[in-house]
């Protein structure tokens, strides 16, 4: 009954959402959205429980010592000063926005603009001809620098003409066949959770 | 080791330090290289220049602190241009800190007069990813009973008339996630849908373009700085397009030289084996 009871439930709300999108029928269109509700309560739950679990790896981490302490530290103390300032005091109170903009964008920031350091290095690195189909990711790759640029525009005026043809129709026609193939192994997968035949979502190595 | 050789062997340590000058030098001053203005934020400015006063628009806030250096330019123009024209904007959001990023977007048309609850409401975070846009879009006060502000959405003014998507002019979101999602649960209520994404995702939203599900994209940094120039409003996006161009040509300067040196190196190992033999 473990097992039988989540295949039911999923099914009877897979099928459920699945003739109110396709089909728009009245009667399922309220029992839908209260479904979708329900969704983000387990969701929000989700997150709670995310955060709890968070606390409690390194909160024991705190309790082994060594260097990864320090670090467990700050992040226990980090996500109690965020959560008690904005459940407490509300998102919009000075302390929540200050740990926002003061501590939390610029932190976020720098870590995204690293991968600026990383890619730059990582072309220098890897953009090697050493074969042709290096090579052609080579020219496709500068082109598609030069030719996204304004720089590139202003040396030549078919730069972009070249890259947007490059995105356009070599790039789209790949992402097309990438995009459908997905699609037709998600419906796959759908069909095979709503009836039951695929349980991995359940756990216990099945 | 010759120079050639040392051409491909550059520290990690003076490529990042090139790369901070080149990026630094033309943010403090401008080159002003010209941008073109590509078809499909072309599209996305024509339809949304279209809007009249007091038209009410939904704008979902999907990208991150850690995306936005690519697609805040885009999303300050559009609100820019949507205030200049007294469109009313309802905002969402499917990540954590869309309430906050509003909020801190918001805060110098608010100083200048928009009001909040009439001219534009922030919704704040829905936990849920996909399932919270699919809930939101169906039918928008079940989905978020309160604001970002504590408010009952039953007390906004501006909610008045609006029960789902259908009941707005027109949906846009921002995010560092793809447009399926957007797509899948949007296009279904036959209202425009435009999307503005970062530059490495944009790529695979073009077909629902092509499609027609999409009425148009604009594509990270650049579509920003094409938004701008359509407005005739040059800002951050134009500023950081010079910056793009010069890290852009340090890096295809860089590759240059790696395989300079590589095919250098190759030809010497080649003529050593010959000599060997």
């Amino acid at each position: 009954m473990r097992r039988e009871i989540p295949i039911v439930v999923s099914a009877a709300i897979g099928v459920v959402l699945f003739l109110e999108y396709f089909f728009k029928l009245p009667t399922f269109s309220a029992l839908a959205s209260d479904i979708q509700n329900w969704g983000i309560v387990i969701s929000a739950f989700a997150l709670a429980l995310a955060a709890a679990n968070l606390v409690r790896i390194h909160i024991r981490r705190i309790g082994m010592g060594g260097r990864q302490a320090l670090h467990s530290f700050i992040l226990v103390a980090g996500l109690a000063v965020t959560a008690i300032s904005g459940i407490f005091m509300g998102v919009r109170s000075k302390p929540f926005t200050f740990i926002f903009d003061a501590a939390y964008t610029p932190l976020a920031a720098a870590f995204y603009s690293m991968t600026a350091f990383h890619l730059a290095s990582a072309s220098y690195r890897a953009f090697r001809a050493k074969n042709a189909q290096a090579a052609a990711l080579l020219v496709t790759g500068v082109l598609l620098m030069i030719g996204r640029a304004p720089i590139g525009e202003a040396v030549w005026s078919k730069f972009p003409v070249i890259a947007n043809w490059i995105m356009s129709v070599v790039n789209l026609a790949g992402s097309r066949g990438i995009m459908i193939s997905t699609s037709v192994g998600i419906i796959g997968v759908g069909l095979r959770v709503l009836t039951g035949l695929d349980r991995a979502h359940l756990g216990g190595g099945e | 080791m010759d120079i050639l050789e040392r051409l491909g062997r550059i520290d990690n340590r003076i490529i990042y330090t090139l790369l901070v000058i080149v990026l630094l030098v033309p943010l403090a001053k401008p080159i002003g290289l010209p941008v073109s203005v590509g078809k499909y934020t072309q599209k996305s400015f024509e339809v949304m220049d279209k809007l009249q006063a007091g038209d009410i628009i939904m704008l979902d806030m999907g990208y991150s602190i850690s995306g936005a250096s690519d697609v805040e330019p885009q999303t300050i123009a559009v609100i820019k241009h949507m205030m200049k024209k007294n469109v009313r904007i309802i905002f969402t959001s499917c990540v954590q800190e869309g309430g906050s990023i509003v909020e801190n977007l918001m805060a110098p048309h608010e100083k200048a007069g928009k009001k909040y609850g009439e001219d534009w409401v922030n919704l704040g975070y829905l936990a849920g990813g996909e399932n919270a846009i699919a809930a939101t879009v169906r039918d928008l006060k079940k989905a978020y009973p309160k604001d970002f502000r504590g408010n009952s959405t039953d007390s906004l003014p501006l909610l008045s008339t609006v029960k789902s998507v259908a009941d707005v002019k027109l949906y846009i979101f921002f995010t560092t996630q793809n447009a399926d999602m957007y797509v899948r649960q949007v296009t279904p209520y036959k209202i425009p849908v435009v999307g503005g994404l970062i530059s490495t995702i944009s790529l695979q939203a073009e077909p629902y373009v092509q499609a027609g599900q999409l009425v148009g994209i604009m594509s990270g940094l650049r579509g920003g700085a094409e938004y701008e120039t359509l407005m005739k409003d040059p800002g951050f996006g134009l500023a950081s397009m010079d910056a793009q161009s010069m890290g852009h040509v340090l890096i295809v300067l860089f590759i240059i030289f790696a395989n300079i040196s590589y095919f250098v190196q190759r030809s010497r190992d080649a003529a050593k084996r010959k000599k060997g033999a």
